[in-house]
């Protein structure tokens, strides 16, 4: 099998083997074993908060990105009903359902009074402001415009920043300006060889947060329930071996990129969907007019080969998708594959791919006559 | 136990199949047999399913009857028309009759005013079923103050049955009527994973006909998920029918070769005619008697009278459609209430929507279309369909 789905999830990294695993216990337990459990936590903590540029306090453990970004917004939105006279979100129309669906629920709920493409006007007279961006486009791996947290600030004086790290943390490490300019950062294990079920929220210090759920005074008060302490020790394994290898899986997965998206000059019609702007070489989004892209995912799969068309969370509803919102028509939308890369990927499988894709592609056009 | 000579009991009344001359008895065994499977791990010999005079009666030979844990089990059953949970007494005798009837009732009574309706079968008991509720009710008046008899409004019906035994009860939960499954013999059913075709099947099921499920899967055009969706349906069908085991036709090596030899509007007709020349050799292998699809006439452009005309030669068999004069709010109705609905609506592409042209021909022409077809089978088509036929598989 190749996969080329990492942007879904990545392939798990062992756990390290030299690290005992004896930490089943409750970190919160008063005896022997809870210490150990919550030493290890703390450690993770430690070295997952140097990475992210943050006080080990700033940070609160979640079980993945969906419920980082809900906490933040929603929480956030909660924690100003009380006091402002209505807060105003910033949400860019093509951002992954996880910041969206939370952010129209607000406005559902009457936690917030509008929402706001941060392509448009950036003043808002009154007011609370959050401006949700994302480090890394889920769908075509665009980087995030380093100058709007400044610009949107300037314009509004308090203006909360949320950027959705989920496709960047680990991956991108030119943007450090994010760090200091966000107020929430927000970040997936399972996007980065750790496991699925584990992720996290830098809060930045000072800025007001309601709780969604409660029942334990974990995670100040923001996230209670039993830590995952051995998703989180892993998590911060996978972090910090990343971020240990940096250079060479950057350089590597950059070659892989552009070995596939070669395929644009070989395939008549064939594009790649992006918007203006840098772009992580980890995110590939192709269209092939002419070859539907489910079709083509159905096709490669059988050859062993497994990627997606757009976001995996949509790709079982027929909502509007990232490339339909930044207004591609609907034929290269439905036409579009995205490649997701890691450091397990190689020239070989990027080669192979190339000719599968290449066979598919002709096959499909054939069928629906494409010209 | 309700008294000392009454217990709980379920009666389960049957509707047409009583009417049956000649074969009542081989239906009325093919639904006992059925209520017995189904609850057969709810017990270890204790309770019986036995004919009663019209009715069957499923009783606890130890005790009272658990209703609530058998009713979930057989209210599905095609044959059943209602389910009575109520008390049996072998009293004969009017005056016990009463006392036990009074216990009983007194509990189940709503509103004030009652009726008694007797049954009696077993015409040996001396007094006629008139006779029997006017002794009942009188009994009943005295015995519930408050109440008052109402013959054309009461609020609550207490009804008597006088069998082999005597049977007291108030209220029944209705069945689902039809025929026994697979009393019919056994039919071929096309399924798509839409709402339709699962709607066809339990409709046929409902009247008899044992289904014999097929699906055309054609991978790599289509997701795997299909498969699982169809099973997913047939899962919510077994409710009534036992077990499906599904065929799974390969059928990617047909759709790409008349895709290749027909015009793409008339490609339609083409795959219709070939599932239904496959479906008919299943069902021949499978000593099927019929076709069943889920086409609802002028629903989409391969469902008008013509394309129908047009695709009827290529069935060996009859095609029942059992969907034919509905309308589409009618049919989802149903695939509501036997929980199809949210299954057949997961939105995975099926073959139709890559393989169909954007006007399909409505009116085809069926001597045109057969005449293309038997030349396309004697350069190959038949040959396809004979290894699509082998390749289905459960």
């Amino acid at each position: 099998m190749i996969y080329l789905d990492n942007a879904a999830t990545t392939p798990p990294l062992p756990f390290p083997a030299h690290e005992s695993a004896d930490f089943f216990a409750n970190p919160s337990s008063p005896h022997k074993m809870g210490i150990v459990a919550e030493r290890a936590l703390t450690r993770a903590r430690a070295t997952l908060s140097e990475l992210l540029h943050c006080a080990p306090k700033e940070l609160v453990f979640t079980s993945g990105g969906t419920e980082a970004n809900n906490l933040a917004i929603l929480g956030y939105a909660l924690a100003q009903a009380k006091k402002s006279h209505g807060l105003t979100i910033f949400a860019e129309p093509w951002a992954h359902p996880s910041i969206l669906a939370p952010v129209h629920w607000a406005l559902e709920q009457g936690l917030a009074r509008g929402i706001i493409s941060p392509a448009g006007e950036w003043r808002i007279p009154g007011g609370a402001v959050l401006c949700c961006l994302s480090h890394v486009n889920h769908e075509t791996g665009n980087l995030m415009d380093l100058d709007l947290p400044a610009s949107i600030k300037k314009a509004n004086p308090g203006a909360a920043i949320l950027v959705d790290g989920a496709q960047g943390f680990c991956k991108d490490f030119t943007a450090t300006q994010i760090f200091r300019d966000m107020d929430f950062y927000t970040f997936s294990g399972h996007k980065f060889h750790a496991c699925t079920g584990v992720g996290g929220l830098v809060v930045r210090n000072g800025i007001k947060l309601a709780p969604l759920m409660h029942g334990g005074a974990q995670e100040n008060n923001l996230r209670p329930g039993t830590e995952n302490t051995a998703g989180i020790f892993h998590m911060a394994h996978a972090a910090r071996f990343l971020h240990g290898h940096r250079d060479a899986h950057f350089s590597k997965i950059s070659a892989l990129c552009r070995g596939l998206s070669g395929i644009t000059d070989t395939i008549p019609g064939a594009l790649r969907n992006q918007l203006p702007g840098p772009l992580s070489p980890y995110i590939l989004n192709l269209s092939f007019p002419g070859a539907k892209g489910e079709v083509l995912v159905h096709m490669l799969s059988e050859k062993g080969i497994c990627l997606s068309m757009g976001a995996a969370c949509k790709s079982r509803r027929k909502d509007k998708s990232a490339l339909a919102a930044m207004g591609y028509p609907k034929e290269i939308a439905e036409s579009a594959l995205r490649f997701s890369f890691s450091h397990f990927n190689t020239p070989e499988e990027i080669q192979h791919t190339l000719e599968a894709l290449t066979t598919c592609v002709n096959q499909l056009r054939k069928i629906s006559g494409y010209k | 136990m309700e008294t000392n000579t009454a217990k709980h009991i379920m009666l389960v009344k049957y509707g047409e199949v009583a009417l049956r001359q000649g074969n009542r008895g081989f239906y009325e065994k093919q639904i006992m047999d059925d209520i017995r499977r189904r609850i057969k791990d709810l017990h270890s010999g204790n309770i019986k399913v036995i004919r009663e005079q019209g009715r069957f009666l499923i009783e606890d030979v130890t005790g009272d009857l658990d209703s609530e844990a058998i009713l979930p089990r057989v209210k599905n059953i095609f044959g059943a028309i209602a389910f009575c949970d109520g008390i049996k007494t072998t009293e004969r005798e009017m005056k016990p009759l009463c006392e036990t009837a009074l216990a009983f009732f007194r509990a189940r009574i709503r509103g004030k005013s009652f009726k008694v309706v007797t049954k009696r079968a077993d015409k040996r008991f001396p007094l006629t079923s008139n006779e029997i509720s006017a002794v009942i009710g009188e009994h009943l008046l005295a015995g519930l103050p408050g109440t008052q008899v109402d013959l054309h409004n009461p609020d609550t019906i207490f009804r008597v049955e006088i069998r082999n035994h005597v049977y007291f009860y108030v209220d029944s939960t209705p069945g689902e009527g039809g025929l026994p499954y697979g009393s019919a013999g056994k039919g071929v059913l096309l399924l798509s994973g839409g709402i339709d075709s699962p709607v066809a099947g339990y409709l046929a099921a409902r009247r008899g006909v044992g289904l014999v499920p097929v699906y055309f899967h054609s991978p790599p055009y289509v997701s795997e998920r299909v498969v699982d969706k169809v099973r997913d349906l047939l899962a919510a069908l077994t409710a009534y029918t036992g077990e499906l085991p599904l065929q799974i036709v390969p059928f990617t090596d047909v759709q790409l070769y008349l895709q290749e030899k027909v015009p793409a509007e008339k490609l339609t007709i083409f795959l219709k005619r070939a599932m239904l020349h496959i479906a008919s050799a299943i069902a021949a292998r499978e000593n099927a008697r019929c076709l069943i699809t889920g086409d609802a006439i002028g629903q989409v452009a391969s469902q008008t009278l013509h394309s129908l005309a047009a695709v009827h030669s290529a069935a060996t068999l009859p095609i029942l459609r059992p969907l034919t004069a509905m309308d589409k709010h009618q049919i989802i109705e149903i695939a509501h209430r036997i929980g199809t609905y949210p299954i057949s609506i997961r939105p995975y592409d099926d073959c139709c929507t890559l393989f169909v042209a954007r006007h399909p021909e409505n009116k085809p022409n069926a001597a045109v279309i057969e005449r293309m077809e038997t030349r396309l089978m004697e350069e190959g088509l038949k040959d396809l369909l004979a290894k699509a036929v082998e390749g289905a598989v459960n």
